[in-house]
């Protein structure tokens, strides 16, 4: 795969909302090619439900859904998150659906039946667009991250980091400057599971190894933040 | 029909004319034979009548002067002295004795020609008036008393002969009478006012005796052809002749007494019968040509009249009958068009509604197939991540070939759902209600889901229906797809369309009830009319609901009505429960 950008998704949690079966299943199997984690839910009030629980990095959700429908869905998880890439698959194409899109401000809008290019396509610019269109990113002391390939480099030396540090470490650089709770990474690096503090600050001990000291401060109390 | 010409109707018109002309003439023809014949009929009654009436009048008279004179006679011989002066043949005597009975005698009747006294044989003694013959010939032959006409001498005399008798009743001689037969003229004319004559023809030239008023005189009539009823022509005057034959005494002297009736007025009658039926004849015929030819004229003139009339109104007939024709023509022409026009219509219309229904099956088929169609790219995609990743083992490979092919087949089965739809149920069927509803579902379910509508069966009353089950399925899916077409329209967030099947009041009902807020047409029937649509034009035909209208209620017997209730329209359709 090389430099492939998907592979900045290898270490993502994808949640996927189609309420046919079948559809649901193939396209679970392929995400899961791509993502770390991938939760597939039926309809959009599961979705929602799930986006209350846990914390998830891209959103791939079908329109027409029992209950409620995926624009609705996305409305509400909007409220919330500003941010979070989403994908909307749909069979309709009506300008209606675009416009609503639009303002949802949809990272991509797939039309049924789409195909393997359509899909990898779609998943590039959510694999962009969560490092900021940037591949190789410079941190403090000369260290550079390669979100692709989850590697540091500092000085001619190359540090692969695990799943749990590029997670956290590109959690950090979204959002750089900005004071992170021991709550938040915790959420975020083990869903609903309620980890030891201990836990926390020993994969930030170990990131910190491979990035240089410089980069992640304490904040007494609260977390940690990351300055770029 | 016209007269050719007017000379041909004048030859018919002369013909006809000299027809009846003809017919009138032997009319009055035989009308005058049979009056002649009348007249002369009882003219010849009246003669043979009158022949026997003159028969009788001599006969009695024949008789009367018989008796009279031989009564005389005897009296004359019973008188005093007769009987012995003829005994003594003293011929003075009774000259002397009966000069005062010839007196008186000779002034009773001036016929009587002479008073004779004869002796027994029979010659004359003496005698008054005209001399008689000397001698009584026949006196010794004949039965006594005598009487008879004789003729002697030259003359021919009616005698009346009593004889005289002796004691000893011997004949002593004879009182003869001698009367001219004029006396028996006279005596008929007298009684019956018809001339006569007599005719004695053993004379050598035959006598003829005829009566004239103041001088008997006998004239000879040339003629000697009198047969009895054959008319005679004298002195200008017709008679009709009888014929009685008279006894003389002897052979010789039979004779003939001829009464000559005088028909002169008979004839006349005749022949005034003859010209009045000749002259009523000729101003019949003269009034008959002239009705005729005036009548022919007014009639042909009429005729001609009528003809150019009815010429004028056959040819106006005919015009009018062209031009009726034409109208008619016309008339036909334009209805053939208009139905034409308007079987072109509904052929039209028909086949917008099915080319209608046809787009709306194959949007329910596009819904139908969208989504395993979509599930197809996501087995292709996914055997081409895995192939990519070289992660596609066999097993993999085999799996999603299966679920490709059920997909497939599912699709397949939609295709021919579809088609069934289409080519079955041409014939009326009794049909439970499930399954129409059944099929909308089948059909309309994917199209309904994928615009988020909510779509609810309820089938309260199982009832059975004798249809056309495609044509309700139709129908169903047409309301169905309207109500569809509407939430999507008017993009009512929760859109619901509720199908339900229920019986009350011996009607079975079929409602279609939306949310989609009602018919906004008012009245809200028209929205059955043909053309007439609600939607956006890109949508709707306007077809639908009208056809659905047709089906339900020319094809299948039923009714369809529609009402908004305070969520939406409320389409009902209602059958007759026949039980």
């Amino acid at each position: 795969m090389g430099t492939d950008v998907l592979d900045i998704l290898a270490n993502k949690k994808v949640l996927y909302a189609e309420d046919e079966k079948g559809i649901r299943k193939h396209i679970s199997e392929v995400l899961e090619l791509f993502f770390d984690t991938v939760v597939s839910v039926e309809d959009g009030l599961e979705a929602t439900y799930e986006m209350d629980v846990n914390r998830y990095d891209v959103l791939m959700f079908d329109i027409c859904m029992p209950h409620l429908d995926g624009l609705s869905a996305i409305k509400k998880i909007r409220e919330k998150d500003k941010k979070i890439p989403i994908i909307i698959l749909s069979a309709h194409a009506e300008k209606e659906y675009l416009w609503k899109a639009v303002e949802l401000k949809i990272s991509k809008y797939l039309v049924k039946p789409y195909d393997t290019y359509d899909l990898k396509e779609a998943l590039k610019i959510v694999a962009l667009e969560l490092v900021d269109n940037h591949l190789e990113i410079p941190l403090k002391d000369g260290y550079v991250y390669n979100p692709v390939k989850k590697v540091v480099h500092h000085e001619q030396e190359e540090k692969q980091l695990t799943l749990k540090e590029s997670r956290l470490l590109e959690y950090f650089i979204t959002r750089a400057n900005q004071s992170i709770s021991f709550d938040e990474i915790g959420a975020y690096l083990w869903d609903s599971e309620i980890p030891q503090k201990e836990a926390i600050k020993s994969v930030i001990k170990e990131l910190r190894k491979k990035i240089g000291k410089a980069c992640i401060t304490n904040i007494y109390g609260i977390g940690y933040l990351l300055e770029l | 029909m016209n007269f050719k010409s007017l000379s041909h109707s004048v030859s018919v018109k002369t013909k006809t004319i000299v027809l009846v002309l003809i017919v009138i003439v032997i009319l009055s023809a035989i009308f005058f034979l049979i009056r002649y014949n009348d007249i002369k009929n009882v003219a010849k009654s009246n003669q043979l009548s009158e022949l026997k009436r003159v028969t009788v009048v001599y006969q009695e008279t024949l008789k009367r002067i018989r008796k009279f004179y031989i009564t005389r006679g005897y009296a004359n011989i019973n008188s005093y002295g007769i009987r012995e002066a003829f005994e003594r043949s003293d011929f003075m005597a009774l000259h002397t004795l009966s000069l005062p009975r010839w007196k008186v005698i000779t002034k009773e009747n001036r016929f009587l020609t002479s008073f004779c006294f004869y002796d027994r044989k029979g010659k004359l003694l003496t005698y008054f008036g005209q001399k008689p013959q000397e001698k009584l010939s026949y006196v010794d032959t004949v039965k006594k008393p005598y009487d008879g006409f004789w003729y002697a001498g030259g003359r021919f005399r009616y005698h009346t002969v009593s004889e005289a008798r002796d004691g000893n009743n011997r004949i002593v001689g004879y009182v003869v009478f001698v009367i001219d037969p004029r006396y028996f003229l006279e005596q008929i004319h007298k009684i019956m006012d018809i001339d006569a004559y007599i005719y004695y023809e053993h004379s050598k030239k035959p006598l003829l005796f005829s009566m004239d008023k103041d001088s008997p005189i006998v004239r000879v009539i040339s003629q000697d052809n009198f047969s009895s009823l054959k008319e005679v022509a004298l002195d200008g005057r017709v008679f009709v002749p009888y014929t009685i034959v008279g006894k003389g005494l002897g052979k010789n002297n039979d004779f003939k007494i001829i009464f000559l009736q005088d028909i002169t007025h008979w004839k006349e009658i005749v022949d005034k019968a003859i010209l009045q039926s000749i002259i009523v004849m000729v101003l019949l015929i003269l009034i008959t040509m002239l009705v005729m030819n005036y009548g022919f004229d007014i009639i042909l003139h009429q005729l001609d009249e009528l003809n150019a009339k009815l010429m004028h109104s056959q040819s106006e007939l005919q015009a009018i009958n062209k031009d009726l024709q034409k109208r008619v023509q016309q008339e036909i022409e334009l209805k053939l068009k208009k139905e034409r026009e308007a079987n072109e219509k509904e052929r039209i219309l028909v086949h917008q509604s099915k080319l209608a229904s046809m787009g709306e099956m194959i949007g329910n088929i596009a819904h139908q197939w969208r989504q395993p169609l979509t599930e197809l790219s996501s087995i292709l995609i996914n055997m081409e991540m895995f192939f990519d990743r070289g992660k596609l083992t066999k097993e993999r490979l085999q799996t999603r070939i299966e679920d490709a092919d059920m997909q497939i087949k599912f699709m397949s089965r939609t295709i021919d759902d579809f088609r069934n739809f289409f080519s079955s149920g041409k014939q009326k069927e009794s049909l439970s209600i499930s399954v129409p509803f059944g099929k909308v579902e089948k059909l309309m379910r994917a199209s309904l889901k994928n615009n988020g509508i909510t779509f609810c069966l309820d089938i309260q009353d199982d009832f059975v229906l004798f249809v056309y089950p495609n044509e309700i399925t139709q129908a169903l899916l047409n309301l169905v797809s309207n109500a569809k077409d509407i939430l999507v329209e008017r993009s009512v967030g929760t859109g619901k369309i509720s199908l339900k099947a229920y019986s009350e009041k011996g009607k079975n009902i079929i409602e279609v009830r939306d949310n989609a807020g009602g018919v906004e047409t008012d009245p809200i029937e028209r929205i059955f009319e043909p053309y007439f649509s609600t939607k956006h034009a890109t949508s709707g035909t306007g077809i639908g609901l009208y056809m659905t209208k047709i089906i339900i209620e020319k094809n299948n017997a039923g009714m369809i009505v529609v009402h908004n209730d305070e969520e939406g329209a409320v389409f009902q359709i209602i059958f007759p429960n026949k039980e």
